[in-house]
């Protein structure tokens, strides 16, 4: 029997979107395979990587003290883990 | 005539007159300049008798260290006739002369225990060295001695893993067969195209530029008309093309909300987040007939003879982890 190993590779990263009404930004989760040649995989006209989910934005901080920050930090934290494990969850079965 | 001769206006056409003469010098009509002093000497290329001596103000140390550049913005825009005016200067010269000399001469050779010097002092500025792989290649290249060449590298391949994707036998494409897309992609991997060469028939047909002739052109042909044989003319083809599946094996996105969470007290809405399924993205990828020919699925190892294997930091096949998997999955089969 022939076993596949086919590695993914996620990545994400902040992305402008717009200045027009306030600063947009969004961090989507791309996927891509490793079994795909980093020469062609780096290249963006071969479209070889692909959106899987646009991370939820999170609030701003504006004119808040030092404890409620640091409380604002954790839940953020906490979100992008559990939406980061919902997202990977599939890979766990 | 001489009377004639002695005014300036015709003296200065006489001088006009014998430049036009080959035979004849810039230098036999112009009476060398006094470079005695310190301060430079201008001399005017032509019209010298018409033109006042511009008085010689320039300072010895100029802020650029260009003279021709000094002296061009030294004059104002009035004085347009003054414009080819160069600097001859001796002081000027030598100066520019020695660095020419300095920039042309040759490196000084960098001894290893100089090397270690330089390093230990990285701190100062007069030990750094902007370039020292330069160097360095120049003494070997002076010595002589060129270094065996690198035994190639041997690409050992793990036998029992996944073949390449190219070597999938590609079924025949039936049309009844429409229901089931990842049927018919697990049967061909070119779906909805017949084989892998059709495939390659219409993508080289796309990418030029005139489409609709290459193709009529080409299925004329009686060779073309007998490997494909589905295709009459173009209109064939652009219904295939466009009856390819777009996002169908991608996945829609679909909508989640996280129920027990919250931003804060003052954001009570619910957090929403759009996603899709990555296994099915993951084979969405796999299975785009462009990337067939550069996928790997085989773990590979790079080694020259006894030194241990080498990696390609960009190839994940290549790495130690993918090869220890499927001996780790072996095993446990």
């Amino acid at each position: 029997m022939v076993n596949t190993l086919v590695p993914l590779i996620f990545m994400s990263d902040g992305t402008h979107l717009s200045n027009f009404a306030g600063d947009k930004k969004e961090w989507p989760v791309y996927i891509t395979i490793g079994n795909l040649s980093w020469k062609l995989r780096k290249m963006p006209t071969t479209h070889s990587v692909v959106m899987v989910a646009p991370l939820p934005i999170q609030i701003k901080h504006r004119n808040i003290v030092q404890e409620p920050l640091d409380e604002q930090r954790e839940t953020h934290q906490e979100v992008l883990n559990e939406v980061l494990w919902r997202v990977l969850n599939p890979l766990s079965i | 005539m001489q009377c004639f001769c002695n005014s300036w206006r015709v003296r200065n056409l006489l001088v006009m007159v014998l430049r036009l003469n080959e035979s004849l010098k810039y230098h036999e009509l112009i009476p060398t300049p006094d470079c005695s002093g310190a301060a430079p000497t201008l001399v005017p290329f032509y019209s010298e008798y018409s033109t006042p001596r511009v008085a010689s103000t320039m300072p010895e140390m100029t802020p650029l260290g260009c003279p021709q550049f000094s002296c061009l913005k030294k004059f104002t825009p009035d004085s347009w006739r003054l414009k080819h005016i160069k600097l001859h200067h001796p002081e000027h010269l030598q100066v520019a002369y020695q660095k020419n000399l300095t920039a042309r001469s040759m490196r000084r050779p960098v001894e290893p225990a100089q090397r270690c010097q330089s390093n230990s002092t990285k701190d100062s500025v007069d030990n750094l060295d902007p370039c020292p792989n330069l160097e360095l290649v120049e003494n070997i290249a002076d010595l002589g001695a060129k270094p065996p060449p690198p035994l190639l590298p041997r690409t050992k391949s793990y036998p029992r893993a996944g073949a390449l994707v190219s070597d999938f036998i590609a079924e025949p494409w039936n049309r009844d067969a429409q229901g089931c897309l990842q049927t018919n992609l697990h049967n061909n991997l070119y779906y909805p195209f017949a084989t892998g060469e059709e495939y390659k028939y219409i993508q080289c047909g796309i990418k030029k530029k005139g489409m609709k002739t290459y193709y009529d052109n080409v299925l004329k042909e009686e060779n073309t008309g007998f490997h494909f044989p589905r295709f009459k003319n173009r209109v064939g083809v652009q219904k295939l093309v466009a009856s390819i599946p777009e996002d169908q094996a991608l996945g829609e996105w679909e909508l989640h909300t996280l129920e027990d969470m919250i931003w804060n007290d003052n954001h009570q809405r619910p957090i929403n987040y759009f996603s899709r399924d990555i296994i099915r993205s993951m084979r969405w990828l796999r299975r785009q007939q462009a990337y067939t020919e550069h996928l790997m699925y085989a773990p590979q190892r790079f080694s020259n003879g006894n030194t241990p294997p080498k990696h390609s930091y960009t190839e994940m096949h290549t790495a130690d982890s993918c090869w220890e998997t499927h001996v780790r999955r072996d095993c446990r089969v």
